[in-house]
């Protein structure tokens, strides 16, 4: 889901918690600009992960291989 | 200051750290205070690391389901550092404890390098002591200073201990700055043995010792400065006072009440006119 769409205030959406008092106080585009940095983040991890993974499966045996794949969904 | 100390939040730099950018791209949060940072930092954590966790806890279900040698090597013969990072969040505490013995220590450091340290937390204080030592030098050897700085909150005194016994004087230099100056940290700073005060000294340039004095703090560095000699005591007093830099002034103005009268006539014999007005009221 669009963090954005999922609530009015990006960077709660981003963070998915009310960010501390001063943070919240800053100007809606450093909010703005900070969840993005955030969601960009995620992205990344989320890039890394995959790519793991997919090389984690690369060298389990071809025999098991698919075993492993359903077992991790 | 020198260029070693970064005059920037270290707050800021942690929460860089974890979007991956640089500390200056968050410059528009200087003005936020540092308690609040570091909750805005573990909110980061725990955002950025999010997702996927169902995938990992299956894995993490795997690795329960398989002798801990085995699974071990299969770990490390299998599964990516980033990959096994976020399975070890998952696991039971005394899982991971015993697990983290029977992988090596370069694919440990590489795996601490994938964690998330809020969520890591329960995972890495289960870890032996003497273990955390053997990664914290790895770590050390791979110059990770902000990732050993990272996870400071998260071990307990034995193995803060055990970390901070692997660092050389340099690494000492690097990472202290970056500390988050807990009970913890006074205490093992505090309780560091002579001999290994003795070293540090021995090892550090006059500069360097200036660097490390502003970090401990008038109160801290009193065995540093017993550990070295009159002329080295008044070189690190004239490299903080020549720096004309605020922190390092006052600094010096509160060490001047630490020096013996021969060391301050020393400090003074090196240092101009315009800067003895630091030294004043001794």
């Amino acid at each position: 889901m669009d963090d954005a769409a999922a609530d009015p205030d990006p960077l709660t959406a981003a963070l998915r918690d009310t960010p501390p008092p001063a943070v919240q106080a800053l100007p809606p585009q450093l909010r703005e600009r900070l969840a993005t940095q955030v969601r960009a983040g995620r992205a990344r991890q989320r890039r890394l992960g995959e790519e793991a993974v997919a090389s984690a499966l690369k060298g389990v045996p071809l025999p098991v291989r698919g075993l492993v794949r359903k077992a991790i969904g | 200051m020198s260029d070693r100390m970064s005059e920037q939040s270290l707050q800021t730099r942690r929460i860089a750290r974890l979007l991956g950018v640089e500390s200056t791209d968050l410059d528009y949060l200087r003005d936020v205070p540092e308690d609040e940072l570091k909750v805005l930092h573990d909110q980061v954590a725990r955002a950025v690391f999010a997702g996927g966790e169902k995938r990992m806890a299956k894995v993490a279900g795997l690795s329960r389901s398989i002798p801990a040698p085995l699974a071990g090597r299969l770990a490390e013969r299998f599964l990516p550092p980033l990959v096994a990072a976020r399975v070890a969040e998952l696991l039971e505490p005394e899982r991971a404890r015993d697990l983290v013995g029977r992988v090596s220590v370069p694919y440990l450091a590489d795996l601490a390098v994938a964690l998330d340290p809020v969520r890591s937390r329960p995972v890495v204080r289960a870890i032996p002591p003497q273990r955390i030592g053997e990664v914290a030098g790895e770590l050390f050897a791979r110059g990770e200073h902000a990732l050993m700085a990272e996870f400071v909150t998260s071990v307990e005194r034995p193995a803060l201990e055990a970390a901070l016994a692997v660092a050389s004087p340099r690494d000492l230099l690097t990472v202290l700055p970056l500390l988050e100056w807990t009970d913890d940290v006074e205490h093992v700073v505090e309780h560091l043995p002579v001999a290994r005060v003795r070293e540090i000294a021995a090892a550090l340039t006059p500069s360097e010792l200036a660097d490390l004095v502003v970090v401990l703090g008038p109160s801290r560095c009193e065995p540093l400065l017993e550990a070295v000699d009159d002329a080295t005591v008044a070189a690190v007093g004239a490299q903080l006072v020549g720096r004309r830099d605020d922190a390092d002034l006052e600094t010096i103005g509160s060490l001047a009440w630490l020096l013996s009268d021969d060391q301050l006539e020393r400090v003074t014999a090196l240092v101009d006119d315009d800067s003895l007005v630091w030294l004043e009221g001794r």
